[in-house]
């Protein structure tokens, strides 16, 4: 599916590089693709992208994940100015949505560990919104059940923390 | 305990630093089995992201999320957006709260700052009931702001009650060369301002809103010193009566002044665009330096000054293509001549009128209108938007005014039609005069209400009657 992706967006990228997952699963993209993550645009730049890029701590199914993405956001850089752009920004806002609405917790947070390393910062920013908008509003009891989060503090300590914080909490 | 609050008031979270090693991106690369096959729940994300997470709520949200565990403890110091305001720190916009409360407020804002890191801050804001006599903190704010590099800087201490020698003076003595380059955006509301000649200025600031603000001399000199400046708003400053600065703006694409008791407007401003003035019709505005300004908005509600439309705008705004005009008629302009100058360049105008009492209503209020053809002689676009009181004015004298054709006219419309003889008699002059006309647009006053039928009803009587027989090349559209 993510190399079908790949081959629908031909715009020029030129080239393609391999992308190898933790568990040897290989996605072929073009460099355009793939230069949204930082850390490979710098690969490329260095010509180290020849063998492929082995990706030993991201998964393939987070990586899946990662190349729709970046196959999907491909045009946002290059296509600047083009008239068609904002039909496509509404499709590209709803994929964003869709893409990260239905994740678990832990897949949510590899996600965000894999652009992270890979440096992609509109997919970190997108990943890190998508929990920030899971605590909004929560109370801190919500949010250790929400991420099963273990409470650390002595009754003590949280008392202090919240009398410290009067008026964040005085609602 | 102790020994670790001790730790974290230093800076060094000894939790976090463990965290960070075990994870930077080398360690990933390498125990990368380990890492993909655990189990990753919050905890296990690096400090960065989490801050990176806890910028994205609100400071008060992130702030209450120190309660969740000690992972979270510090993760607000690096929040972004310092923004306080009654509703951030007291969650009401209540003045009553906000009257008893001001000491609680300044003291929360210097809690905060004490906690943050003073890294990573994005925008600084305060906005809340202060004045003069709180300057000291108001200093240390500002000061934080400096230190921690923000890009934004609000400073409203608002509401303006009109008592200009209790308010906060904007803390010029704290900025040199090198310091006061981070800010981008300054925004400053009941707040005095006064820059000496040599104040430093914001080498990298693009916008500046002054609200409020009593500027004290200086202003010509200080507006080049920013000269990254792109929009520019001058808001109820009722002791700036001068706007004029010889040196080039040279970014500057965006002016705005509005109730402003200003007597001049002269920039050279090479690159604006856009420039929007409310307030008093006895400014004169000379911006005819500004090779780019295509659209001016220019109103006033309460004086009966037409005429200032046709004398005092044609000369400074000469490059305007796109003019929107709000202007309250009373009587004709006197004499009621042609107008001796011209709109060069206009192509678009809108005018939202409203004509006064029908006692000292001019016999040719609104005929006289039809001037505005002379005056741009390019005008493509006429937007007519008439709020008459009367109803049954007498049409104007047969030969009051010129007939000659125009040649650019395309497009016309007139709302607000009540059938009064001036309205009628300048639909008609136009119908005849503008012989490229290919739409006139009539919209007769209550349609879209519903209510008023009886106006409405009479307006369309009248357009049948008077108007319709005039359109010979079936121009017109009622609505």
């Amino acid at each position: 599916m993510a190399a079908a992706a790949a081959e629908a967006t031909i715009d020029g990228g030129g080239k393609m590089i391999i992308l190898i997952s933790a568990d040897g699963k290989r996605f072929e993209v073009t460099e355009a693709v793939a230069s949204q993550s930082q850390l490979i645009s710098n690969m490329i730049e260095d010509d180290c992208t020849e063998n492929g890029v082995r990706l030993p701590n991201v998964d393939g199914d987070i990586l899946t994940m990662v190349v729709d993405y970046c196959n999907m956001h491909a045009g946002d850089a290059a296509a600047d100015g083009d008239t068609t752009k904002a039909s496509s920004t509404e499709e590209l806002k709803k994929f964003d949505a869709e893409l990260v609405q239905a994740l678990e917790n832990p897949v949510l947070f590899k996600l965000i560990l894999a652009a992270n390393f890979l440096n992609i910062k509109s997919l970190l920013d997108m990943t890190c919104q998508r929990v920030a908008d899971m605590m909004s509003g929560k109370t801190p009891e919500q949010m250790r059940e929400t991420f099963s989060i273990e409470n650390d503090f002595t009754p003590e300590e949280e008392a202090a923390i919240r009398q410290e914080n009067a008026w964040a909490f005085d609602d | 305990m102790p020994a670790r609050r001790a730790h974290m008031e230093d800076g060094i979270c000894p939790v976090n630093k463990r965290r960070r090693l075990a994870l930077s991106p080398c360690a990933e690369v390498y125990n990368s089995k380990r890492i993909r096959s655990q189990w990753v729940d919050f905890q296990s994300l690096p400090e960065d992201i989490l801050s990176r997470i806890m910028s994205k709520l609100t400071l008060k949200q992130a702030v209450q999320m120190s309660m969740v565990s000690s992972v979270f403890r510090r993760a607000w110091i690096f929040h972004p957006d310092l923004l306080f305001g009654t509703e951030e720190l007291f969650g009401t916009s209540d003045r009553q709260l906000r009257a008893l409360s001001t000491n609680g407020f300044i003291d929360t804002i210097n809690f905060v700052l004490r906690k943050h890191s003073g890294l990573g801050v994005s925008d600084f804001g305060v906005k809340f009931e202060l004045w003069k006599e709180h300057a000291r903190d108001i200093d240390g704010w500002v000061s934080f702001a400096i230190a921690s590099k923000a890009r934004v800087l609000v400073l409203n201490f608002s509401p303006y009650i009109g008592l200009r020698e209790n308010s906060y003076s904007f803390p010029c003595h704290l900025f040199n060369d090198r310091n006061g380059s981070h800010f981008k955006v300054l925004q400053l509301d009941t707040v005095t301002f006064g820059p000496t000649p040599d104040f430093c200025g914001f080498a990298n600031l693009t916008m500046l809103t002054l609200k409020h603000v009593l500027v004290l001399d200086n202003f010509q000199y200080f507006l080049p010193k920013c000269p990254a400046l792109e929009w520019l708003e001058i808001l109820m400053c009722s002791q700036l009566h001068n706007l004029h600065v010889s040196e080039p703006l040279p970014r500057l694409e965006f002016l705005r002044v509005q109730g402003c008791a200003i007597n001049k407007i002269e920039l050279h401003a090479p690159k604006l665009t856009t420039f929007e003035y409310r307030g008093c019709f006895k400014v004169i505005i000379a911006l005819h330096k500004c090779l780019k300004l295509k659209t001016a908005s220019i109103a006033s509600h309460i004086e009966d000054n037409l005429e200032y439309v046709f004398t005092g705008l044609p000369n400074g705004l000469p490059h305007v293509e796109r003019l929107h005009v709000k202007v309250f008629v009373r009587t004709q302009i006197p004499g009621f001549t042609q107008p001796p100058l011209k709109f060069i360049n206009l192509r678009h105008l809108i005018m939202r009128i409203t004509f006064g009492s029908a006692k000292r209503f001019g016999k040719n209020a609104v005929l006289q209108l039809a001037y505005l053809l002379e005056a741009a002689p390019l005008l493509v676009d006429l937007h007519l938007d008439m709020t008459c009181a009367d109803i049954c004015e007498d049409p104007p004298a047969r030969d009051v005014i010129i007939h000659r054709p125009y040649y650019n006219l395309k497009r016309a419309c007139m709302t607000g039609f009540n059938g009064n003889g001036g309205q009628i008699a300048l639909v008609r002059f136009i119908l005849r005069n503008a012989v490229k006309l290919e739409k006139m647009t009539i919209v007769p006053k209550g349609r879209r209400t519903g209510k008023m039928m009886g106006e409405y009803e009479l307006s369309l009587r009248m357009i049948r009657k008077k108007i319709v027989p005039k359109d010979r090349n079936g121009v017109l559209v009622i609505l």
